[in-house]
């Protein structure tokens, strides 16, 4: 069995981001995926010009064909300018993807949706760094990644549908949309009472510490105050009124990661992490991109694929999640690569 | 027609992520049951003991305060609660027997807890084989750090997305915030679905491991391709400038401006400082825009500052320029572009109130999905699998009752 969806083929000519990704998920799971490159410019981001063996290219178009089915594609994801029902009445039972920023109708439709204005208008931005100072957008292409793995969603729902009725459909995911459902679901609070949440109102038990050479998050719950502060020597925070209960160290967060940080700055990233998590504090690494190729973890658990192409050598990670029937296609990749 | 009609699932998870899977498959139709404990309460039903008024309807907790909390509230529409304690063997009964007459199980608690509970995929598979189990621990089922427990946040560090986010100098920033979670849920979703091709065309199912910091490293593929650290620099990028949130009218109000093209600033140029500006050489390449980034978003702010954020936005994409309103959660409650996609639906909760909830994206001519029933009061759904799914005979329904297996009220103190 080539995969739990080999009896799909699919024509990818989205030239996005998002497209390319959902495309990208079918051909991971053994649909027969066929990519071309539309001239349109999208408006949201785009998946590249076609330049093969890119970082970009890589990831999102590995294991797919260039080029057009011999067979009547089963998922059409629409180029730019292309109009889905004039595809549907090419391809009758087809499944026709359409993914734009905010839509062919509405008070948004047509505009322009880059990374930052799509994150802008979701709601999570405004979540993001510092009060007072200018809100972060999530570095990367996140919205489109999620309009793509959306996409994905609603394809196989309506393979099902199609299945049983015989017809095509048309899907319609928004990049923007999209967004804003992946947002912490603060919008049901402001219906609920009108608060409207944004940076710094977050009641979070948690801080980042700056150990040797990387950064350190953990999350410091009640009932792990004590255990924390015992380990770390700072028992003079058990008795501090600025820490005494909950209330008082949720206004008091900075001078207490202040005085953890004093007791961590040498110790070793990995080695802290893992002396919390057996205390049962919830703590990770802020791993850099290097640094994760060297994640013994993720090693061990063979993440990373080994490529040869032409003769040159590309790491690149594996797919989302593991079945245990119908495992992803591994393009000449080699699951215990080391990278 | 609903997709997943006829499809049931039983979601032993908390939080977010979970549930979110299970929400988006109910948005199809499946029909799923929230199982959950009666000494331990879900975190995103509240804490029953110190409930903070921010998180209900009116500010008021109520008498039920786990029943009107907005996060629990937002992640279990359309689904039904069994509350019901996993270590009392008459509850363990009643969901050993539950899963027996469904199709799916997720799971998003640490490595191990199913197969402790005597409900892993490799047992359940010798009787069902047409089950699908999902396992979506944070760091994967094997590993050195399969152990470790994890939040969004904390998920985001690991998976090496908040060292790319950060002020110029500054730590990493963690997003959403738990961004994660969403991510999670929607991989959990696509894989079940995917499982679910598979079984409709061999009858078998499957075992599905997704570890959630793997998959939303997905989002950072070319990164990770590349191996090359990503320097932070606030939202600034390489190619493009401006690009940036600037101040607006407002407390912490913003407005997200991003110029792609030398042509793209020249209007923009325009209309902050007319042709002078547009031909000032400070700003006319984009090199020379980074060379002089800093005194850029100084004079952008300068403009923008005292303006409404949604009709600059507006008026920039009318010249072409990519803008938008940093928008916040009481922005999207009256979002005409939302509204236009139908993202809100009212729905009736017996107990926190008639309200709108938000929806998800995912828009279909033959298969859309909907939001019809509200999340589930705590154990609304115990008598109804008792009786109508189970049709157990009334004596075991009296006597599992009265063993405390179930509840519809939390213990105390959890």
């Amino acid at each position: 069995m080539r995969g739990a969806l080999e009896d799909l083929v699919v024509l990818d000519r989205s030239g996005t981001i998002a497209g390319q990704f959902c495309g990208k998920l079918l051909a991971d799971y053994g649909a027969d995926v066929w990519l071309e490159i539309p001239e349109a410019e999208p408006d949201i981001a785009s998946g590249g010009s076609g330049q093969t063996r890119t970082p970009l290219d890589l990831h999102l178009n590995l294991g797919k064909r260039r080029g057009l089915p011999a067979a009547t594609p089963d998922v059409v994801l629409c180029a730019p300018d292309e109009n889905p029902q004039a595809t549907r009445t090419e391809f009758p039972v087809a499944v026709v993807v359409r993914i734009t920023g905010f839509g062919d109708d509405g008070p948004k439709a047509g505009w322009r949706a880059p990374e930052i204005v799509l994150q802008a208008s979701s709601g999570m931005m405004i979540s993001n760094g510092i009060r007072g100072r200018e809100p972060l957008y999530g570095t990367g292409n996140r919205a489109s990644y999620a309009a793509g793995q959306a996409a994905y969603v609603q394809i196989l729902a309506s393979l099902r549908v199609r299945a049983k009725i015989k017809q095509g459909d048309i899907i319609r995911i928004d990049a923007a949309e999209t967004a804003a459902a992946m947002c912490f679901p603060y919008v049901l609070q402001a219906i609920y009472n009108g608060t409207d949440r944004r940076r710094g109102d977050q009641d979070i038990p948690a801080g980042e510490v700056l150990c040797r050479g990387s950064w350190v998050c953990l999350w410091v719950y009640s009932n792990r105050f004590a255990a924390l502060c015992k380990f770390l020597r700072l028992e003079t925070c058990l008795t501090d009124a600025r820490f005494a209960d909950a209330q008082q160290r949720s206004r008091n967060w900075p001078a207490f990661f202040a005085l953890v940080q004093e007791e961590v700055h040498d110790r070793d990233p990995d080695d802290f992490v893992a002396e919390l998590q057996a205390m049962n504090i919830i703590a990770a690494r802020a791993y850099r991109i290097s640094e994760l190729r060297g994640s013994r973890h993720l090693q061990n658990r063979g993440f990373w694929r080994r490529l040869k192409i032409e003769g040159d050598e590309f790491v690149v990670p594996a797919p989302p999640f593991r079945m245990s029937l119908t495992p992803a296609i591994q393009v000449g990749g080699n699951a215990d690569a080391t990278a | 027609m609903l997709p997943l009609e006829g499809t049931r699932i039983v979601e032993l998870t908390t939080a977010w992520a979970g549930p979110m899977a299970g929400r988006i498959l109910t948005w199809y139709g499946a029909e799923s049951f929230h199982v959950e404990s009666p000494n331990r309460t879900n975190t995103w039903r509240s804490n029953r003991d110190k409930p903070n008024p921010l998180t209900y309807p009116d500010l008021d907790p109520g008498e039920r305060p786990w029943d009107r909390c907005f996060t629990f509230n937002s992640q279990n529409v359309n689904k039904r609660s069994l509350v019901v304690d996993l270590k009392n063997p008459l509850g363990f009964s009643v969901v050993r027997r539950l899963v027996a007459m469904s199709d799916v199980l997720i799971c998003n608690f640490r490595p191990g807890l199913l197969e402790r509970l005597g409900l892993g995929y490799e047992k359940l598979s010798r009787e069902q084989p047409d089950i699908i189990v999902v396992e979506m621990p944070a760091y994967g089922l094997a590993g050195p750090e399969s152990g470790y427990a994890a939040l969004g946040p904390t998920m985001e560090m690991a998976a090496g997305m908040s060292a790319m986010i950060s002020y110029p100098g500054g730590g990493p920033t963690v997003t959403g915030p738990s961004y994660m979670d969403p991510i999670g849920g929607f991989n959990a979703a696509a894989a079940i679905l995917t499982a679910l091709h598979h079984r409709d065309r061999t009858g078998l199912g499957q075992h599905i491991e997704l570890a959630q910091v793997e998959a939303a490293m997905q989002f950072i593929g070319p990164e990770l391709i590349a191996g090359v650290d990503v320097v932070p620099d606030g939202n600034h990028l390489p190619d493009v400038a401006p690009h940036n949130a600037y101040p607006a009218a407002g407390d912490d109000s913003w407005v997200a401006i991003a110029v792609a093209s030398d042509d793209q600033w020249a209007k923009l140029a325009r209309m902050i400082g007319g042709d002078v500006l547009a031909r000032d050489v400070r700003f006319s390449s984009l090199g020379a825009r980074k060379a002089n980034e800093a005194d850029l978003d100084r004079l952008i702010a300068g403009w923008t500052f005292d303006q409404d954020r949604h009709a600059l936005a507006a008026r920039l994409q009318a010249a072409g320029i990519a803008a938008s309103a940093v928008e916040t959660a009481r922005d999207l409650v009256n979002s005409p572009y939302l509204e236009k996609r139908r993202f809100f639906t009212e729905l009736d909760h017996p107990v926190a109130g008639r309200h709108r909830h938000p929806g998800l994206p995912l828009h279909s001519e033959i298969a859309q999905g909907s939001a019809r029933t509200a999340a589930p009061s705590y154990g609304e759904g115990n008598e109804y699998v008792l009786r109508e799914i189970l049709a157990l005979p009334e004596a075991e329904i009296t006597a599992i009752l009265a063993s405390g297996a179930m509840a519809t009220v939390p213990a105390p103190g959890v």
